[in-house]
């Protein structure tokens, strides 16, 4: 059941109204990819990592989803410039529905972008 | 007229302002001093009120041309659908057969009587509709059979402004002694309706979807031959004792206005209307990517578009400064998609994506506009992020896109 989107928390809205780190990165080659969802069931996540020393530099995300969504995946990337594989391998999706205050209902969003980082962190293991 | 102070409303099909000059009318009726005689009284206070109600049904009467006789004064469209698909079946079930013909895509306040009515016994057939929401009569007419008690199908579709041939309609139907039903809630003052040309046994309407108050419709019931209904209330010889309840006169008072408007404007108004909803599709289909629902000859009102490659919740949070609906307001808040768009085989996400447009006679070239500003602006934002949008640029089909039934569009 989706809830009807009324007044989104600030930290949705904020991140939903202007993401600075959307939209694939081009040209894409030297970045790790990963994405997980899909179109039909609602959600899609797209995730571009580069890796330099096993740090991200550089995170950029695509979206089909609702504001929490694409909140969610902007949020991600905000923590994933600049931390390392570890500390990436260590967020999961239910602490960045937290720290958007996403309802109960829509934390299903929240575990697709957590399910999108780790496949690009595992293609990001497999290249090198 | 006052400053507007809200967002463009471009959502008529869901409800229209009152018209200023229908307001006026109304609060005579509402006078301390005159205007809260009941209709069924005998004295002089009814008698007045008697005589205003029946002025009104008089007015609503002329834009079908029917007689004033054959209306019944409901609380809205929803109860004179419920009137008509449960009155109808109920009262000739037991001797016509108990067989209901309706359509997928028709309003829920005539898909759930027939639920109710398939509850209790009934065999409801539920048609299937094309692609571009039409209905084939070959089809129609292959569902008939020898126990079909009543078809009951929409002039104009609340979501997408489809028209149905009810003239064609009615002569399959009538050929064989079927009763008919025709929700014209949209039609009405947006096409021509004549009962008799149409040749429908019955027809619901609404005050409030043109220009009149909410709270009050109507339903016609064709008197030659006779067509009766089992009551859904029980209590008071009033409308023939179809309906009882005291009549709210300044409600039937405000209908009566509004329909004599659109006997007089109707034609002015269509005009403006058509001219407006060009603007319109001319504006979004400008931006890429934005598909019909629906057919370029539908009501003149309705516009509804899909928007390639946008979430639905996404695209509705856009929408702020824009009054209009995500599929239907009927089910918008269940936050299932709409079953019209469905049934037409747009695939759920797309549906999700829909936007119902409708102009009314307050809109103006202006709210166009901005509403297409607003929704360029909001969409090719969104577009931005989206990797379905990035795979329909890169030619992907809507199939491969969004699944089953994607071939929809063209």
């Amino acid at each position: 059941m989706v809830e009807v989107v009324t007044e989104l928390p600030p930290a949705v809205e904020a991140r939903f109204r202007k993401p600075s780190r959307g939209g694939r990165p081009r040209p894409e080659a030297g970045y790790a990819h990963g994405s997980a969802g899909n179109v039909r069931a609602g959600t899609l996540v797209l995730l571009w990592l580069r890796l330099r020393e096993r740090r991200i530099d550089d995170a950029r995300f695509e979206v089909f989803g609702g504001p929490s969504a694409i909140a969610c995946a902007e949020a991600l990337c905000e923590r994933l410039t600049g931390a390392t594989v570890e500390q990436a391998l260590a967020i999961t999706g239910l602490e960045l529905a937290e720290g958007l205050q996403l309802s109960a209902a829509e934390r299903g969003v929240a575990l697709v972008v957590e399910d999108a980082l780790k496949a690009a962190l595992q293609a990001g293991d497999s290249n090198r | 007229m006052a400053e507007r102070v809200g967002p463009v409303y471009l959502d008529n099909a869901a409800t229209t302002p009152v018209d200023p000059r229908v307001r006026e009318r109304m609060l005579e009726w509402l006078d301390a001093d005159s205007g809260f005689g009941n209709a069924a009284s005998t004295h002089r206070y009814g008698r007045r009120a008697a005589l205003a109600v029946e002025e009104a049904r008089a007015e609503v009467a002329a834009l079908i041309n029917a007689a004033p006789e054959e209306l019944i004064w409901t609380s809205g469209a929803t109860e004179a659908n419920n009137l008509a698909v449960l009155g109808v079946a109920r009262f000739y079930g037991p001797t016509r057969g108990r067989h209901v013909v309706t359509v997928r895509t028709e309003h829920k306040s005539v898909l759930a009587p027939c639920a109710r009515l398939a509850a209790e016994g009934f065999a409801v057939t539920q048609l299937e509709v094309e692609r571009d929401g039409s209905l084939d009569l070959e089809r129609l007419a292959a569902a008939l059979r020898p126990d079909t008690a009543l078809v009951s199908v929409m002039y104009v579709n609340n979501e997408t402004g489809v028209t149905h041939p009810i003239e064609e309609i009615a002569r399959v139907v009538k050929a064989t002694g079927i009763l008919l039903h025709v929700d014209a809630v949209q039609a009405a003052g947006r096409l021509p309706i004549d009962v008799d040309a149409l040749g429908v046994d019955l027809l619901s309407l609404s005050a409030h979807k043109l220009y009149g108050p909410k709270g009050i419709g109507a339903l016609y019931l064709r008197r030659h031959p006779r067509i009766r209904v089992q009551p859904l209330l029980w209590g008071g010889e009033q409308e023939s004792g179809v309906r009882p309840g005291t009549v709210p006169v300044h409600q039937a008072v405000g209908m009566g206005e509004a329909y004599r408007l659109a006997r007089l404007e109707g034609a002015q108004d269509v005009a403006r209307l058509r001219a407006l909803r060009q603007r319109l599709w001319d504006g979004l289909s400008a931006i890429g990517g934005v598909l019909r629902n629906g057919r370029e000859d539908g009501s003149p009102h309705i516009l509804n578009v899909a928007f390639v490659g946008v979430h639905g919740q996404a695209l509705a949070a856009e929408l702020d400064g824009l009054a209009a609906s995500t599929t239907s307001a009927c089910s918008s808040a269940s936050g299932a998609a709409s079953h019209v768009l469905r049934a037409m085989g747009v695939p759920e996400q797309l549906a999700h994506a829909s936007l119902r447009l409708s102009l009314g006679r307050f809109s103006t070239e202006q709210d166009v506009d901005l509403a297409v500003q607003m929704l360029k602006a909001g969409v090719e934002r969104l577009r931005a992020l989206s990797p379905v949008w990035q795979g329909y640029l890169a030619g992907r089909s809507l199939e491969e896109l969004y699944g089953n039934g994607a071939a929809a569009h063209g």
